[in-house]
């Protein structure tokens, strides 16, 4: 910055310190003249001043292609590089994760994030290159002490020449730059007074400083006091969407009535009334009645309740059942896919046609659906209560008994396949109306 | 900017208008006769190799057909689009788009008819849908009547080949009007127009990439489809105007005084740029549907992912974007007639082959060499007759817009 110190100057070092000189010339095409003169004789330290660019000044000048293409260049092949690196080893190696069962390392995916990150060091290394390749931030340039630097954005044509180019004796270019058909030539003495940064910014640079360590600190603060986990609340709540609002949570206190209790009790004298509402048969939300599992359906079965447990069964059971509901080789995709990683921590899923759930009652196999299923203290099968309303609950549980009828016949199924193939000529047809039977448990 | 250097810089031009407007005219004349017998041949030629069957030449003639739109096309959107930006650099390369997108709009026209005759042909038409029977067996695309049926198409397609009529002659006679009268209003009043000719051009592109192209497989539908086309026209469209440029130079039709490197590199970048947007629509469509893996969507990658076609496929992602990304992004390149001749051609031949993609695996599994030596064959054709057609042009009219108020700025252009 402070270009008074270095000059290479010396003969004239008794003489008034100059940092450079400013010609003006009057057109573009004066200019031009003059800048194809100066570079051929050899200075290195110059530049041109214009208030729009001027054609051809590139070429007089004779300035260099920047290398700042090839750094771009560099930088946007090192972006698309990093973010394969990085996606190839977070999603293929450190945690492959199934999504929709594709390929855990698949390129197609990976594009948008290849050339988002090509861009974005790209565009960085283009913006701070240009910055830095310009010597920028320069806040004193040689020339703009003279007078007519004043007037550069408007109409003049100036050229500059710095007292550390090789070539440069205050005079002598001075005298020289007038005969290359200067209209005005001055010399820039050095800036008078303290150039350096005055005390009061530093110490103005070093309250922000310390001041932009407060919001880390806060953030250690906050990690350091909630390391427990599981957690209930974010350790740093930034956003706070709607995770705050101004309503009463239940079972809150309210100042606004004498009772105190925010939830209000029912006004006297009225009813609550829903047209469609009656109540439930027994056992329909648990499957069972006190500690007795239902042995028959709660629900009238018919063949669109058999459809609708097929369809909600092909749903939320098959991913991990199989479409039979058999165990084993017929197990469903996540099932498969558990198995073929050997993930330490799957629990196969139980057969549905085996001895064990054909001998459940309907009551039972309702409430693993709505229970799931607890082995050591860990969910091997999530509850779906949640997922799935309590018919169709039922309405799988019917179609499961349709699929384990299908593995284990009855007797009379064979005569009635036998009768049909006869009939029809044809054998078993999967999609046959149910056998209204099905209805009623007939465990043996 | 002083008034001394832009006096002479008009004296300047008035002198490079002088020479533009009398080309060197030696051997000249000939030229487009031998680009349309060529042509011709080329396209007869083609035929005879790529297959035998009338439905097989018809199929090859879609794809020949939607690569003259897509050229002619591609030069009307350069046309408004200078109008839509107020552009001085590209005046005089203006015309050469102006007689691409004027001139041709009457072949494009009559080169329909076989299309539109042979949609009453059972067993010939080019759209499933268009089979009397069609529906019978498609219960599931039966809504789809509503818009797919022969009068509605017939009239979706009058009403683009007029609006590209209209707005191909539209630019160029008024343009050719400034030529004689002088009257900057002209400027003013194609500057006025082109957002409306923006809209139409955009409304006439979606209905006939639905059409023309996508129609070929009745139940598959992308809503990007049709901006995927209009990325391929500008690209083929600037690449021809470039590979024009070149020849008219070459062949002593235009002054090399009026269209400069400085033109070229600035044509270079615009179709540098639409080939990175050609690759950025081509995998936004891509990679949506291979992600939902539904599949009414992945029925169009399917067969393309298969066989010859998957080569095919592997080099539209190479020839079409990685290639001439990395070699066209040098700024020599760009400057190099050579260079930039060579990469406008090979991005014609890729962009006819992309539309060869694009059409035929509706019907072919597989495609043999000779089949696709006929082809591109036939594109060179369709092209040697686009280049007759402006270089005619060329002759009969000022190959520049002479007294356009911003010839002065496009002579004198210059890429900092």
């Amino acid at each position: 910055m402070n270009d008074n110190s270095h000059s290479p100057t010396k003969p004239n070092s008794h003489q008034p310190h100059y940092v450079g000189v400013v010609a003006r010339f009057g057109s573009p095409a004066d200019l031009l003249a003059a800048a194809r003169q100066i570079s051929a004789a050899g200075y290195r330290y110059w530049d041109c001043h214009t208030p729009f660019p001027i054609h051809g000044l590139d070429r007089a000048m004779k300035i260099r292609p920047t290398i700042l293409p090839w750094l771009v260049a560099g930088a946007g092949a090192m972006g698309a590089l990093g973010a394969l690196v990085l996606q190839w080893w977070a999603n293929g190696v450190a945690y492959p994760l199934n999504i929709s069962g594709k390929p855990f390392f698949s390129l197609p995916a990976n594009v948008p994030i290849i050339f988002e990150l090509t861009v974005l060091f790209a565009a960085l290394t283009a913006f701070f290159g240009a910055i830095v390749l310009n010597g920028l931030p320069r806040l004193l340039y040689p020339g703009s002490t003279a007078a007519s630097f004043a007037r550069v954005t408007t109409d003049a044509f100036l050229v500059s020449i710095e007292a550390k180019d090789p070539q440069f004796h205050p005079e002598r270019t001075a005298e020289w730059l007038r005969n290359l058909g200067a209209e005005s030539v001055e010399l820039c003495p050095a800036p008078e007074g303290d150039t350096t940064i005055p005390v009061a910014i530093k110490r103005g640079l070093l309250v922000l400083a310390v001041l932009a360590l407060l919001p880390p600190l806060f953030i250690a603060l906050a990690r350091q006091h909630t390391t427990e986990t599981p957690q209930e609340k974010p350790r740093i709540h930034i956003i706070k969407d709607m995770d705050f609002q101004p309503k009463y949570q239940t079972q809150a206190v309210s100042p606004l009535f004498a009772d105190r209790r925010a939830m209000r009790p029912r006004v006297p004298g009225t009813v609550p009334f829903d047209p469609h509402w009656e109540p439930p048969p027994e056992g329909f939300l648990t499957g069972k009645i006190g500690s007795d599992y239902l042995t028959e359906f709660p629900i009238r079965v018919t063949e669109e309740v058999m459809r609708r447990g097929r369809e909600r069964y092909d749903i939320y059971c098959a991913t991990c059942h199989g479409w039979t509901g058999e165990a084993g080789p017929y197990d469903g995709m996540t099932s498969r896919r558990a198995r073929a990683r050997g993930e330490a921590t799957w629990v196969p899923p139980a057969s549905l046609t085996g001895q064990a759930v054909r001998e459940q009652p309907v009551g039972k196999i309702f409430e693993t659906i709505t229970q799931g299923v607890v082995r050591e203290g860990v969910y091997s099968m999530p509850p779906y209560a949640v997922q799935i309303p309590p018919e169709d609950r039922w309405a799988i549980v019917l179609y499961v008994r349709a699929l384990q009828r299908a593995r284990a016949p009855y007797p009379e199924d064979f005569q009635e396949a036998a009768a049909t193939a006869s009939t029809a000529g044809r054998g078993l047809i999967h999609d046959e109306p149910m056998n209204s039977n099905l209805a009623k448990d007939r465990r043996p | 900017m002083g008034s001394v250097m832009q006096a002479t810089e008009l004296m300047d031009t008035n002198s490079t208008v002088q020479s533009a407007m009398n080309p060197s005219t030696t051997g000249v004349s000939r030229a487009p006769q031998i680009c349309i017998i060529g042509g011709a041949i080329a396209i007869v030629l083609g035929f005879v190799l790529s297959s035998s069957s009338p439905a097989g030449w018809l199929q090859d003639y879609l794809v020949h057909y939607t690569f003259l739109v897509s050229i002619t096309l591609g030069a009307l959107f350069f046309v408004f689009l200078q109008h839509l930006t107020r552009a001085g650099w590209s005046v005089t390369v203006r015309r050469t788009a102006e007689l691409m997108a004027g001139t041709t709009p009457m072949l494009v026209a009559v080169a329909f008819l076989p299309i539109a005759v042979t949609l009453f042909i059972d067993g010939l038409n080019l759209y499933p849908w268009a089979a009397s029977d069609f529906f019978l067996h498609h219960a599931e695309l039966r809504h789809k009547t509503i818009y797919l049926n022969i009068p509605f198409f017939l009239l979706r397609a009058a009403f683009c080949l007029a609006a590209w009529w209209w707005l191909g002659r539209f630019y160029m006679t008024r343009s050719l009007a400034q030529d004689t009268d002088g009257d900057p209003r002209w400027t003013l009043v194609m500057e006025k127009w082109s957002p409306a000719a923006a809209l139409l051009f955009t409304v006439t592109v979606t209905l006939a990439a639905f059409d023309w192209v996508m129609s070929l497989a009745p139940a598959w539908y992308s809503t990007i489809f049709p901006v995927y086309i209009f990325s391929g026209c500008v690209v083929g469209g600037l690449a021809g105007l470039i590979l024009i440029l070149l020849l008219a130079q070459a062949l002593g039709f235009l002054s090399h005084r009026v269209v400069t490197v400085e033109h070229y590199h600035d044509l270079g970048k615009l179709l540098f740029g639409f080939v990175i947007f050609w690759g950025y629509i081509a995998f936004s469509q891509y990679m949506l549907i291979w992600y939902g893996n539904i599949p009414e969507e992945s029925q169009f990658y399917l067969p393309r992912q298969q066989g010859i076609w998957l080569y095919v496929s592997l080099g539209l992602v190479f020839g079409h974007l990685l290639i001439p990304l990395v070699g066209m992004m040098p700024r020599a390149i760009k400057r190099n007639p050579w260079t930039l001749g060579f990469f406008a051609v090979w991005l014609l031949v890729f962009h006819w082959l992309d539309l060869y993609w694009l059409i035929k695996p509706n019907w072919h599994p597989t495609v043999g060499p000779l089949s696709l030596i006929g082809g591109i064959l036939g594109g060179v054709g369709v092209f040697g007759i686009v280049i007759a057609i402006v270089l005619k042009g060329l002759t009969r009219y000022p190959p520049i817009p002479v007294r356009d108020p911003r010839l002065n700025e496009a002579i004198h252009h210059e890429v900092v």
